[in-house]
């Protein structure tokens, strides 16, 4: 059980992008960020994910009713972004190696759901974007992490491909506290609660 | 206000020690003066570079932008009075030696402490604007404020230098007599003195120009 | 610890190996640069000092193109995130630390060996020439990875690299280069000081960059 605790968030870049945002959301439970573009939908979930820092207030993560060391909250997150790039010079199969560790019966399966495994061993630079976005995903939700941060998860991927994330997602909310940032409505219709950036 | 008042009288009290009152040198003559201004001069640029170097480590583990003016600030006048150092030095050298460069240790180390500092510049240049400018910056000096005790003292000792001691220690053999030291030791702390007020200015003017570029 | 460290290292082998970008341009130069030089002296330079000098400055600039580029990779392809939500950035700057050092090492021995070939120099002092080699790469590899990621994250490919670690490696420069003098000279000498400068000057160096380390690799 894992509850993430953002309290009075402010982020300024050449603009204010939030100041004292806070809420809490805990396994089960999805938000999502919407705003058009530039409103600092990514930069939100990079501070939720820690691994950028806000500045002020602070996001904090609890894991069975005990505080988490900031230095560990990157084990109890999955994250697939437009700008987190997997290796392209290495194959689906060994990207997954250096993030997981290990390809198990689990990855194998989710290859296949991703109608990924008659390429798992082709280097990524031969891929097309939404195969890539697929590796992604796959990565995201292989680390079997408490928190899930999708950033645009639909980015890219048809509608088969879409079918196969809301399936996931689904099959995953019990056990996760979902994040997703993105403006595409089915996409925030699938989460309970939404925050809008301007 | 009365630090700048306080420096001036040293200040003017050194120039007097420094070219009336104190006798020449024994060997060196009349170019022996320079040395109260040399000497003084690459402390400064020695002391700004550290000082530098312990204003970014506070900026890195405290994350107060204010460390960092002052390691910037720091670094301009450091820049300033080691260009002025070399000059100074290679006038004198020429007097003494016979040719504006002659490779010796100390003149190679503060050589290199002005090539850090353009380094530390070029640096700068680049990456203002980008948000990781400061922890850039910070971090690139700390690792040459690590590296430079090796460069100053260590390096030159471990090889044949041209000269059997480094130049201020040969200076001291010959300025046994103690008005020299004397006038030295005030020297030096007038330009301590300067270098404290200097940066304080710069201090403001980053933090005017700063406030210029919100508004 | 050594599993990440090692999933990390395997990663940028790999990597390397398939981009071929060290293997074709870092490892070329030097054998380029080595061969012209033999080419315009005639293969005939008198000074011990002299060679000293050009071989330091052939590793060091096959270096600067290296040093840097594990993590020039990372920032241009945008996998640095990628790394950082995975692993501490401690175990991403040991893992680029322990590549540079082997390449680093590769190259030096390398150069060596074809400049021996196409320089006639006489070494007398072979085994030490090796060991002031390995422990002067060793150094600009640990002296000069941190400031690579400087440059990487600076967005500034070509001079600023070079600009900002060579007054930082110049005492080891020196060092390298005096001692390894030595080596094409007949007399006997120790060359156990500057071999303790250089892995001295590492260690300090080495040992400060992880600590700074995670400071600038993160925020991407």
């Amino acid at each position: 059980m894992v509850t993430v605790k953002a309290s009075n968030l402010s982020k300024r870049y050449t603009r204010m992008l939030f100041r004292d945002m806070s809420f809490s959301v805990a396994t089960g439970q999805s938000l999502a960020i919407a705003g058009p573009n530039g409103s600092g939908k990514s930069t939100l979930l990079k501070i939720i994910a820690g691994v950028m820092t806000p500045d002020s207030g602070n996001v904090a993560y609890w894991y069975n009713d005990k505080p988490v060391d900031t230095a560990y909250i990157r084990n109890y997150i999955g994250f697939a972004a437009p700008y987190i790039n997997v290796y392209k010079y290495l194959t689906a199969l060994e990207n997954i190696t250096f993030a997981i560790g290990t390809v198990d019966d689990d990855a194998v399966q989710l290859l296949d759901v991703l109608g990924l495994s008659p390429h798992s061993n082709t280097m990524l630079m031969f891929y097309s974007t939404g195969m890539i976005q697929r590796v992604k995903l796959a990565l995201a939700f292989l680390k079997k992490a408490s928190v899930l941060c999708l950033d645009e998860p639909g980015s890219n991927l048809d509608e088969q491909g879409k079918r196969v994330l809301f399936s996931l997602l689904e099959k995953v909310q019990p056990t996760t506290a979902i994040f997703i940032a993105t403006n595409d409505a089915h996409e925030l219709n699938f989460c309970k609660r939404s925050i809008v950036l301007d | 206000m009365i630090v700048i008042l306080l420096n001036g009288i040293v200040m003017m009290l050194s120039l007097y020690l420094i070219y009336i009152w104190v006798p020449p040198a024994a060997i060196l003559g009349e170019t022996s003066r320079i040395v109260y201004l040399h000497v003084p001069l690459a402390w400064v640029s020695c002391l700004a570079f550290a000082v530098a170097g312990i204003a970014s480590l506070s900026f890195l583990k405290k994350s107060k932008i204010n460390y960092i003016v002052y390691a910037r600030s720091s670094a301009h006048i450091g820049l300033f009075f080691s260009i002025l150092t070399v000059i100074t030095g290679s006038l004198w050298a020429k007097v003494m030696w016979g040719s504006y460069w002659n490779w010796d240790p100390r003149e190679t180390s503060i050589t290199l402490l002005l090539l850090l500092y353009i380094a530390y510049f070029s640096l700068q240049q680049i990456v203002s604007g980008n948000p990781k400018a400061p922890m850039l910056e910070s971090v690139y000096l700390i690792i040459a404020f690590v590296a430079s005790p090796f460069l100053i003292f260590v390096a030159p000792r471990l090889y044949p230098t041209l000269h059997p001691e480094p130049v201020i220690n040969a200076q001291g053999q010959l300025m046994l007599d103690t008005e020299m030291r004397l006038v030295l030791a005030i020297s030096l702390v007038s330009f301590t003195l300067l270098y404290y007020i200097l940066l304080g200015l710069w201090v403001r003017i980053y933090v005017l120009k700063s406030k210029l570029h919100e508004e | 610890m050594i599993k990440a460290l090692w999933r990390n290292i395997q990663k940028d082998i790999l990597i390397e190996f398939r981009s071929r970008i060290i293997v074709s341009i870092v490892l070329s130069f030097s054998v380029i640069v080595t061969i012209s030089i033999g080419f315009a002296t005639g293969g005939i330079i008198n000074s011990p000092l002299l060679h000293a000098a050009i071989l330091w400055i052939i590793i060091f600039f096959s270096g600067m193109n290296t040093l840097s580029h594990v993590f020039f990779r990372e920032i241009e392809e945008s996998t640095a995130l990628f790394g950082v939500i995975h692993y501490p950035a401690v175990v991403i700057y040991l893992s680029k630390l322990l590549i540079n050092c082997c390449v680093m090492v590769v190259i030096a021995i390398m150069v060596i060996i074809i400049y021996v070939f196409v320089i006639s120099v006489s070494v007398y002092h072979g085994i030490y020439l090796i060991a002031i080699l390995i422990a002067g790469s060793l150094s600009l590899a640990f002296a000069t990875t941190v400031i690579g990621a400087i440059a990487a994250l600076a967005g500034a490919r070509g001079g600023l690299f070079t600009i900002l670690a060579f007054p930082v490696v110049l005492p080891l420069f020196t060092v390298a280069i005096q001692s390894t003098a030595r080596c094409f000279e007949q007399q006997v000498f120790s060359p156990l000081s500057a071999i303790i400068f250089l892995l001295a000057f590492s260690m300090v160096l080495g040992m400060v960059s992880y600590l700074l380390f995670p400071y600038i690799w993160r925020e991407f």
